[in-house]
């Protein structure tokens, strides 16, 4: 390992730093564009069968390949509470106030987002 | 140092870089408050929240306080005290009060009677929650009593003064727009460069969104079916505003016809020429002080009277047709229908 080190040039280790700090700032930029919104957008299939306001506590149960999945929405943050799946890492990655919750075996897709209107700013009328 | 510059220099762009992109990146931040007896809801962009969050409740407040001075319900507001020395005396105001009020009378001007703010009487007398209209002599008996002209302003004196007894101004049908315009104003004044102001369906937009692309505002289907086709169109708007008036806000049927909010103040009756309209122009003063008008004008002279004024609209008339002005024609997109 030693030798590792000292056979390397400075070049070698500015590009290890280069490499580094890209990564880190990859990391911030790749948080920052999970997706937001005010609303729980839950797909079966494919299909947008949900839209629910995060802002809103509650519970559903869905249908799905492997029988009935239940999600929670609560204090603005959504998981899925219990799901008929193998592995259960839908379940596992626990409460999300952004992004996506994937239940592969199931063909749900649970995405923080903005239902319809999502291109919208504002409506008049 | 000396002997890798190049290296060195790259190492130095790429931390620097990364360290501004983060540091001057403006995100959007938005609340929404019951004021005005409506929702309003503000969204702003900027680099820095806590900043973003004050600005956002100092325009709150500004809002706020301008509702009260004009709130045709509360016995304490500015607009009550004009209402109550009708036929009296002329009654001091504050400044935006008084700007309002100029707004106003400059819109029932310029439409010919069509926007009346003194149409106030004749509103009380219909009652759509409880689905009660007035009787023709009851209209008849009032309707004199709505007469723009007969506002007196006196600029010099900050007063304001109505001048036949029993008479009643009601500011509903422009406050919002001009509240827009004063949040915007507040924003401006606290560093404050892109947002969008949601008072209702009053809506201004100033500077663009963070990503660089103006903010986009849904018009509502005005014959609405089901929550899929909610949005008639939707158009983007930079340091603009946009006011809609639409016969589905309130109304009432009665043995098969809809009687709504929008009162021809000539009639004292609906107004059945348009089913929608919104326009759109630089200020929400003009474009909630105008909605109405053309509304009750219909597409025929309204679309006069807005080549005129120099603003734009779409307008659903009685059948249905659309009338879109020149000026926002490559700003709007109308949703596809099934």
């Amino acid at each position: 390992m030693r030798n590792a080190i000292k056979s390397t040039t400075i070049a070698d280790r500015v590009l290890l730093a280069l490499l580094v700090i890209s990564s880190l700032t990859g990391m911030f930029y790749s948080r920052d564009a999970l997706s937001k919104g005010e609303d729980v957008l839950v797909e079966i299939n494919g299909k947008l069968t949900y839209t629910l306001p995060l802002s809103q506590d509650r519970e559903i149960t869905v249908n799905a390949s492997h029988g009935q999945a239940t999600i929670e929405i609560k204090d603005g943050r959504v998981k899925m509470k219990q799901a008929e799946c193998g592995n259960h890492i839908c379940m596992k990655q626990g409460w999300i106030k952004s992004g996506s919750i994937v239940c592969l075996p199931n063909g749900i897709v649970i995405t923080i987002g903005n239902g319809r209107k999502k291109d919208l700013d504002a409506v008049t009328g | 140092m000396t002997r890798y510059p190049l290296l060195y220099l790259i190492m130095l762009i790429a931390v620097t870089s990364a360290i501004s992109c983060t540091g001057n990146k403006a995100s959007t931040y938005k609340k929404t408050r019951p004021l005005m007896d409506t929702i309003v809801s503000i969204t702003v962009a900027s680099a820095d929240k806590d900043s973003a969050e004050k600005a956002i409740d100092s325009a709150l407040s500004e809002i706020e306080r301008f509702g009260n001075l004009i709130d045709f319900y509360s016995d304490k507001s500015e607009l009550s005290e004009i209402n109550r020395n009708a036929g009296l005396r002329p009654v001091r105001v504050s400044p935006e009060t008084m700007d309002l009020i100029v707004n106003a009378v400059a819109a029932a001007e310029r439409s010919g009677g069509a926007f009346d703010p003194t149409v106030g009487v004749i509103v009380r007398l219909w009652d759509f929650a409880n689905r009660k209209m007035p009787s023709d002599d009851e209209i008849k008996l009032l309707l004199p009593l709505v007469n723009y002209r007969d506002i007196i302003v006196d600029r010099d004196n900050s007063t304001v003064f109505l001048k036949r007894k029993g008479m009643l101004m009601d500011l509903g049908g422009i406050a919002k727009g001009y509240a827009a315009d004063l949040a915007v104003e507040s924003f401006r004044r606290n560093g404050i460069s892109s947002g969008l102001v949601a008072i209702a369906g009053d809506i201004r937009a100033f500077g663009l969104k963070p990503d660089g692309s103006e903010w986009n505002v849904g018009i509502k289907n005005p014959r609405q079916t089901s929550d899929k086709d909610e949005i008639m169109a939707k158009i983007r708007l930079k340091d603009r505003a946009i006011s809609t008036a639409g016969d589905y806000e309130r109304f009432f049927i009665l043995s098969g016809k809809k009687y709504h909010h929008i009162l021809d103040p000539k009639t004292g009756y609906p107004a059945y020429k348009s089913i929608s309209v919104s326009v759109v122009a630089d200020t929400g003063a003009l474009t909630d002080g105008f909605d109405n008008a053309v509304f009750v004008l219909g597409p025929e002279k309204g679309l006069k009277l807005l080549k005129e004024m120099g603003l734009d609209a779409v307008i659903t008339d009685a059948n249905g047709a659309t009338h879109v002005t020149d000026g926002i024609r490559e700003k709007l997109t109308f949703e596809k229908r099934d």
